[in-house]
């Protein structure tokens, strides 16, 4: 029933991924839109509540957990020097994990929340989760288990790294979450799983997915050994206590205050190491960013990622988070990681490994550039609009001004996200046209080669 | 594993799965940025508080009429939502006033179980002076 076929279920999540990020991202232009016309779509299951959260869980769990999962399913096999350990399992994982997210997603819609922020499934959806993701950890460890080349390249680290902090996070962050009485405690775990999956996951794969494109991108060598150790064991040790820092100045201990802070700030020292790493191995590279999209896409995630990550640690000090908690900005910075930088390092891998499987060059390289602009300006529309609008509205609170006027303040640059973020949303139809009109060419191209074949034999 | 890196190591680059890891130094500023940061981290361990140090309220308050007004009313009458109060005193009884904060008119919603009576006598004296 599933097909063992080389390389099909890197190819099979990808398609999945992609069909996931225009449902997603279309949830989030919803989101964005009822902002402006708060009865839009105003019925019992599409409410602001519930297209929100089922945008926040699909765009990460859906869109860009599959990419993600796609290309360690082609990467790692590569790194190892191997093929995956069972291509069948891989297909049957996606359609398991297909199932799941339709089925937490129709449960966001009909009203059923853990409410806890990046963990909103219920736990009848979680349990499942865990164990699709357990199939796929299994499959890629079993992979590696098989390997021919003696030494681990730093990407495997992280992917391996990754693939055992995702389940651990998903645990510690959604069931005991749920077992106990609500309050403090249940904040400070919820948030466990809040910021871990960002930086044990989405950071660390994304990471993992430059460490590996960029040598084959540029065909040059890896610029420091020492750097990549420093930045995988850093980022081990430092990030998951990066959770309280999403209750500065709530009613939490003061030690778990600072306990939140000190490691938020210490992250500079793998954020940077990678970064120097990365941009020492470009040197000289970087006029290649002119033709080649999928190098311009990961360079720009590089990009993003550093200015995440000068805003994530001040965003943590109590007096810049009194400021900026619960405003717009918040949303603006929430969404540089996850679509700035790793969406961007997932479109380039998409783009390098989809035509190494079906044998064929992409479609359209038009359409890759549109793909790539629409992506950028949008977001820089998107993004500013917030973060202007989080400024205005954090030091209006402080002034005292009433609440209803600081909401209409808001307007212009609420309509200014909606802007962009519909051109981020343009931006994908073209990725997804692209893949499919290359899928559908190679398919056929491979066709009448067979048949020229037999026509010559 | 470490002997093979010292082995390699005159040769000044590695080949892992087909792609090559030079051993480049870690820049200075790098070195530096990381001893900074660690120093920060033990001192603010150390010294910081892990709050927002919070004043004490300021001596006891005799504006609670303006406070309930800003919090409450001006969230609708300062937008347009609802009419401009200023000078209101001038319109209307003091009576018809505060039975209007009390049980509400039109579309504004009743008030007056959320506040007592000597309140709702502060925000008609702060109205007073409202124009």
């Amino acid at each position: 029933m599933f097909t063992d076929e080389k390389w099909s279920s890197s190819k099979n999540w990808f398609i999945a991924a992609v069909f996931w990020i225009i449902i997603g991202m279309s949830m989030g232009l919803l989101t964005a839109t009822k902002q402006i016309w708060p009865e839009l779509l105003n019925n019992r299951w599409t409410t602001y509540g519930h297209v929100r959260s089922a945008h926040v869980m699909l765009v990460i769990y859906a869109w860009l957990s599959m990419a993600y999962v796609g290309s360690m399913f082609y990467m790692i096999p590569k790194l190892a020097k191997t093929k995956v350990y069972s291509e069948k399992l891989g297909n049957f994982a996606l359609v398991f994990y297909n199932i799941v997210i339709l089925e937490g997603f129709f449960a966001l819609l009909f009203g059923q929340t853990s409410v806890i922020e990046y963990g909103e499934f219920p736990l009848w959806v979680d349990v499942q989760l865990l164990v699709a993701i357990g199939l796929v950890a299994y499959n890629l460890f079993k992979t590696v288990g098989q390997r021919t080349e003696k030494m681990l390249y730093v990407s495997l680290w992280y992917f391996l790294g990754s693939l055992l902090w995702l389940p651990l996070t998903w645990i510690v962050g959604n069931f005991p979450a749920q077992w106990i009485p609500s309050g403090v405690q249940q904040g400070l775990m919820g948030w466990f799983l809040g910021h871990n999956a960002i930086g044990l996951w989405m950071t660390t794969v994304g990471v993992g997915q430059i460490y590996y494109l960029l040598p084959k991108l540029t065909g040059r060598p890896l610029y420091s050994h020492q750097l990549s150790m420093i930045g995988f064991w850093a980022i081990a040790t430092f990030y998951v206590w990066n959770g309280p820092h999403h209750l500065m100045n709530g009613p939490i201990p003061s030690w778990i205050s600072k306990a939140g802070v000190i490691p938020s700030i210490v992250l500079l020292i793998p954020v940077w190491a990678v970064l120097a790493n990365f941009w020492g191995t470009m040197k000289g590279s970087w006029s290649q960013t002119r033709t080649s999209v999928p190098l311009r896409f990961t360079m720009a995630g590089t990009i993003f990622y550093l200015f995440a990550c000068l805003q994530g640690p001040l965003q943590a000090l109590p007096s810049v988070s009194s400021v900026i908690k619960f405003t717009h900005w918040t949303v603006g910075h929430a969404h540089m990681g996850p679509f700035g930088a790793f969406s961007f390092t997932s479109f380039a891998a998409i783009y390098y490994i989809l035509p190494k499987i079906v044998g064929r060059e992409m479609f359209s390289k038009r359409a890759m550039e549109a793909h790539f602009w629409f992506s950028t300006v949008g977001f820089l529309v998107f993004a500013f609009s917030l973060w202007i609008a989080g400024v205005v509205q954090g030091f209006a609170w402080i002034e005292g001004v009433p609440f209803l006027q600081t909401v209409l303040m808001m307007e212009p640059y609420v309509q200014g996200r909606a802007i962009g973020g519909t051109m981020m949303y343009v931006a994908q139809f073209f990725l997804a046209w692209n893949m499919y009109k290359t899928i559908k060419l190679a398919k056929l191209e491979k066709k009448q080669q067979a048949q020229q074949q037999a026509a010559t034999a | 594993m470490k002997k093979e890196y010292q082995q390699h190591e005159s040769k000044h680059e590695d080949i892992v799965s087909g792609i090559k890891i030079e051993h480049n130094k870690v820049p200075k500023l790098l070195v530096a940025v990381f001893y900074i940061v660690a120093i920060w981290a033990i001192g603010y361990a150390i010294f910081m508080p892990g709050k927002l140090a919070v004043e004490p309220a300021a001596a006891p308050q005799d504006n609670k009429g303006e406070l309930i007004f800003t919090g409450t009313c001006l969230n609708c009458h300062a937008t347009g939502a609802a009419p401009d109060l200023k000078g209101v005193t001038d319109r209307m009884s003091e009576e018809d006033i505060k039975n209007v904060i009390k049980k509400g008119r039109n579309t504004m919603p009743a008030i007056g179980h959320l506040y007592t009576e000597k309140e709702i006598d502060k925000v008609y004296e702060y109205l007073e002076d409202y124009r």
